[in-house]
């Protein structure tokens, strides 16, 4: 089934950014944190910079996590319209 | 070399939206009329739990009236053997649900009659929807089929997530208690 197989792909890609190595993806760092980390850099020291990446770190985590609770909405309210749209065709 | 206080705002002013950011969680939570009401005992404690380990982020934000109000619900219906399958999405301030409540509408001593559901569809809190679907048809096979999956893959995984979360929020929250006690 169409739906199901939307479910199977998005525990796939779950898994799979899961599973990912954080340090692959330190290059890909986020915007946010990087904005701040350059502004504030100038005039910090050792800790500010450890805290950053500290920070940066955390913020690329939290982007895949949220990734991953957008998917869960969307395949809930799939799954619910498809339900509707097949009661209205077997009607 | 000491922090400055505008380095310390920044920081902390960061800090403070991925807190609330990641103080949003969503919950993928199966119940039954007997169940219904552990589950929401369950749910409450955890989000008590979330509201005590980010206070000071909720203070920031002036967030404690509505926090105290945010109580959660879950749908239910006037039947003995329904089952509720529900996407809950609770932060500091809301909370919401989207799903299905189903039943059968009668129990069949032939088993030659084919079984019957009446389901319930809700979106963010709200009843859109009720029908009657028959055994054979599409879309109760869709309803068995996405409860299998939902029990077995979706709500496991969503708990995994979960701690992993809970785990980040502790982190943030640490970092912004260090930095308003300097």
């Amino acid at each position: 089934m169409k739906k199901l197989n939307l479910i199977a792909n998005f525990i796939v890609d779950v898994i799979q950014i899961l599973n990912e190595d954080v340090s692959q993806s330190e290059q890909k760092s986020s915007k946010k944190a990087v904005e701040n980390k350059s502004e504030i850099n100038e005039e910090t020291g050792e800790e500010d910079t450890r805290d950053l990446n500290v920070i940066s770190d955390l913020l690329k985590q939290h982007e895949k996590l949220q990734k991953t609770s957008e998917e869960d909405l969307k395949i809930m309210n799939s799954f619910l319209d498809s339900l509707v749209n097949l009661s209205d065709d077997e009607a | 070399m000491k922090r400055d206080d505008k380095n310390k705002n920044i920081l902390l002013k960061l800090l403070l939206e991925e807190a609330r950011s990641l103080a949003n969680f969503n919950y993928l939570v199966s119940y039954t009329l007997t169940t219904r009401d552990k589950q929401l005992d369950q749910q409450e404690r955890w989000r008590k739990h979330i509201l005590k380990a980010t206070k000071e982020m909720i203070l920031y934000y002036k967030l404690e009236q509505q926090a105290t109000n945010n109580l959660i619900k879950l749908p239910s219906i006037v039947a003995s053997n329904y089952e509720g399958l529900f996407l809950l999405n609770v932060n500091v301030t809301t909370n919401k649900c989207s799903g299905f409540i189903y039943t059968f509408t009668k129990y069949k001593n032939d088993k030659k009659e084919k079984k019957e559901i009446i389901v319930y569809i809700y979106k963010e809190g709200e009843l859109i929807q009720t029908m009657v679907v028959k055994e054979g048809s599409k879309a109760y096979e869709l309803v068995f089929e996405y409860r299998k999956v939902f029990e077995k893959q979706l709500a496991p995984m969503r708990e995994r997530i979960n701690r992993m979360q809970y785990k980040l929020l502790l982190e943030i929250m640490y970092l912004i208690k260090k930095y308003l006690r300097q």
